[in-house]
């Protein structure tokens, strides 16, 4: 069965995703792009293009150049919304016999639903050869208000380009399907779309029904939509460049908004200005050599603040959060009895607009899936649906919480996270902490704490039989392994003398909804401080491992280490071994980059060609915790056993 | 000890093929996702860089608006072209190629974007479709166009005489 791709047929913009095993994934165009102009054309040279290729060509050919056919598809020709977008769009547009819609393109009359044909054909062929199969069905995305008519002709649409469409679903509800709302009855969900070219919200509500075996069925609805076909995020670039040309005029005093290169510069430097104050405070745009005068010539220097842009923006924002107000209402419902708020469209990645929806709701909005392609995903999740992929028989679980064992001065080191998918095994190697060290416990934790303390021990082995050798070198494979069902087997081995000591944990996964979330909640809370514990314990280790190293070099050197180096590194040695012992970790750090650079002499001073140059002479370094991880009792038992 | 029933072998037969057959369908799936990724890893790498060269393209393009601007300054022409070769040095060494294109060339949408229309009169009429400008020069990598050359397109037509 060849894969159902979801398609999301947009009026400026397109995109195509498809189910996998891991789950709902994009796919770029042959240009390698992630959305696909919704444009054809007939070129001057009688070629027929479309996409990325008809946009760049449209200038010099706007008779020619279809675009925003979707406002048109499977509407009457007398239809108020098409009589007065043909007013605006350049190509010819007539009625048909049947009363419908027809669109000239070089010399021929198409129907909208030809047109759309062409640009799913190039999806179709684009995921194909992204697929490397044949794509033979999908699901294609319509914005809720479109009428039977208009879903049929998306529909014709779809069977033209050779697509055997399987159903055709809204907007709002693909978005609600992309973050898995459709499952949570009684809920009110506010799709909020604000795109490039339109902002559209509808209200969706999850009901119960009864399905086909007269069980009971979870069924979005739209109850209401409503929207500006002409609000969108290109009226935010064109307030910027408008601030722009004005700011500009005041500082040189020239008018650019005639110079069309200028103007052109002016119009990418505003874009990448509004992406950029989506994630930083304040951006500069500069554009230098923008134009020039008698002077000679002349450059845009200036900075804009995240601040200016929402001030130039604002009264849009209102607006979309009127008619969203408007919506609701009209839907039967206040803005308290809506659970779960969508956002979808590239605008809404708008620090603003997402402060605005929380002011506004007092919730927090869904924002993990990019807004772009959050309505392809949705398509993608109902494809999957129809092709069984996400109800599949095989269920497995994953793990709740990390698993690991305690290391080196207390640190919990994990060896298999948190949301694993089971069954899963994982196999690190670690080592000893002291000289001679015959034996290590295994002390076998779960939780999020970057503490071995703070977690939960789930067991403790030893490992003993480890044949004395200097700290690092011997090497115990600890392998942790958890079955579906949850249980953990996790085994110990040296792998000089091969003995080994393992130990079976129940119930790894038996903690309860509560309980793991109260772990979770814990994690967070002290993240902060568990870092600080951690990264204090590792500067630690890495200085005693200095020292260790530092103190071997010296002794390897033996009479070959002039005297003013060995006294030089022996005087560093002690000022880092009084620093450990203290708590701050600035010093602990300054001191080990002292006797680490005065180790290094240590190597120099040794001539070339030395038949024993000193063991260790330059340090390395610190080895990862995971291989010289041992715990303090492991070092303490390690002391006790060599006496 | 009690003979199975047979329905319970067949039943427990059912259940084996379905495990098998899940089994075998989710190490396909593993192996074809694993091939996948390394593609996907591959395409990633390719498009990271491409977005990184991207963010470089406009100061290539300030240093050709430079150049232009500095005609009359023989001096700041020289030190101007010199760091602009080490740009382009560098963007070669990294596989980027300006695409060439010069007055006279026909408008091709595979490499160049129309940013407007230039009327033509009656003896530049063989300008027709064809680049009168180069505003912004575009640039390829060997698998994409990272940028298309921003051009002026000639049109001539009866009325613009």
């Amino acid at each position: 069965m060849s894969k159902i791709i979801g398609i999301d047929l947009g009026t400026t913009n397109s995109a195509i995703a498809v189910m996998e095993t891991a789950g709902p994934r994009i796919l770029e165009n042959s240009e390698g792009n992630r959305t696909t102009p919704s444009m054809v054309a007939l070129s001057k040279g009688g070629e027929k293009v479309v996409g990325l290729l008809a946009k760049r060509q449209a200038v010099t050919n706007p008779k020619n150049t279809i675009f925003s056919v979707k406002r048109l598809i499977g509407r009457k020709f007398s239809d108020a919304t098409v009589q007065s977008d043909i007013k605006w769009l350049p190509f010819d547009v007539r009625e048909a016999s049947n009363g419908g819609v027809e669109i000239k393109m070089g010399e021929e009359w198409l129907k909208s639903e030809q047109i759309s044909a062409m640009i799913l054909t190039k999806l179709k062929a684009d995921a194909e050869a992204k697929l490397g199969e044949k794509v033979e069905e999908a699901v294609i995305i319509v914005p809720a208000y479109f009428d039977d008519s208009q879903r049929q002709a998306t529909k014709n649409a779809g069977e033209i380009a050779g697509l055997k469409v399987r159903r055709i679903i809204n907007e709002p509800t693909a978005a609600a399907l992309a973050y898995g709302l459709n499952k949570n009855k009684d809920e009110q969900i506010v799709v909020y779309d604000f795109g490039g070219g339109t902002f559209d919200v509808s209200v969706l509500e999850v009901a119960g029904v009864e399905g086909e075996e007269g069980n009971i069925e979870s069924q979005v609805l739209v109850k209401a939509t409503g929207g500006d076909t002409h609000l969108g995020g290109d009226d935010f670039d064109k307030a910027i460049i408008e601030y722009l040309v004005a700011e500009y005029k005041k500082q040189d005093g020239i008018d650019i908004s005639s110079d069309d290169l200028a103007l052109q510069r002016l119009k990418e430097a505003a874009e990448r200005a509004k992406h950029e104050l989506s994630t930083s405070l304040e951006t500069e745009i500069n554009l230098p050599y923008i134009t020039s005068d008698a002077s000679g010539p002349r450059h845009f220097l200036i900075k804009m603040t995240r601040a200016k842009l929402e001030e130039l923006v604002r009264e849009k924002i209102d607006h979309s959060l009127e008619i969203t107000n408007q919506v609701i209402k009209d839907a039967g419902f206040t803005v308290s009895d809506i659970d779960e708020i969508i956002l979808v469209g590239g605008q809404t990645r708008m620090p603003a607009i997402q402060e605005a929806i929380k002011k506004h709701f007092g919730k927090e909005p869904h924002l993990g899936i990019n807004p772009d392609e959050v309505v392809a995903t949705g398509a993608a999740v109902q494809g999957g649906i129809f092709q069984g992929d996400v109800k599949d028989v095989l269920l497995l679980d994953v793990t709740p919480l990390s698993v690991g064992i305690e290391t080196l001065g207390g640190v919990f080191t994990r060896l298999i996270e948190k949301n694993t998918t089971i069954p899963a095994s994982k196999t690190e190697t670690f080592s000893t902490a002291a000289d001679n060290q015959t034996s290590v416990e295994i002390h076998v934790l779960q939780g999020e704490r970057e503490m071995a303390s703070d977690n939960k021990t789930l067991a403790k082995f030893i490992l003993d039989g480890i044949p004395p050798a200097p700290r690092n070198v011997p090497k115990v494979e600890v392998t942790f392994d958890i079955d579906a069902n949850g249980i953990l087997n996790v085994s110990a081995k040296d792998q000089t003398s091969g003995k080994t000591q393992s130990v079976r944990i129940e119930a790894s996964t038996s903690l309860s909804k509560e309980e793991i979330e109260k772990l979770k909640q814990d994690a967070a809370a002290n993240r902060e401080e568990d870092k600080k514990k951690k990264e204090a314990v590792e500067v630690k280790n890495a200085a005693e491992n200095l020292i260790y190293v530092s103190k071997k070099a010296l002794a390897d050197g033996g009479e070959k280490v002039p005297e003013e180096i060995k006294s030089a590194v022996t005087e560093k040695i002690s000022s880092l071994e009084s620093a450990k012992n203290g708590s701050d970790l600035e010093a602990i750090k300054k001191a080990s980059e002292e006797l680490s650079k005065e180790i290094q002499k240590i190597g120099e001073s040794m001539k070339p060609g030395d038949a024993n140059p000193p063991e260790g002479g330059a340090p390395k370094e610190t080895p990862a915790q995971s291989t010289d991880a041992t715990s303090e009792s492991e070092e303490k038992k390690s002391d006790s056993g060599s006496e | 000890m009690e003979e199975p029933q047979k329905d319970s072998i067949q039943e427990l037969q059912e259940k084996c093929d379905q495990y098998l057959a899940g089994w075998q369908r989710a190490k396909a799936d593993l192996i074809n996702f694993q091939k996948e990724e390394e593609r996907r890893f591959e395409t990633t790498i390719l498009y990271s860089s491409s977005q990184i060269i991207k963010e470089f393209l406009p100061t290539l393009d300030s240093l050709g608006f430079a150049l232009e601007s500095t005609k009359e300054n023989e001096a700041a022409q020289k030190g101007i072209a010199t760091i602009k070769s080490q740009f382009v040095d560098a963007l070669t060494k990294m596989g980027v190629k300006e695409i060439p294109v010069k007055k006279g060339d026909e408008f091709d949408p595979t490499k160049h974007e129309a940013m407007m229309q230039v009327p033509l009169s009656e003896e530049e009429k063989d300008l027709d479709n064809k680049v009168v400008e180069v505003l912004v020069p575009g640039y390829t990598t060997a698998s994409q166009v990272l940028r298309a050359t921003k051009v002026k397109v000639g049109m001539f037509t009866e009325n613009n005489n």
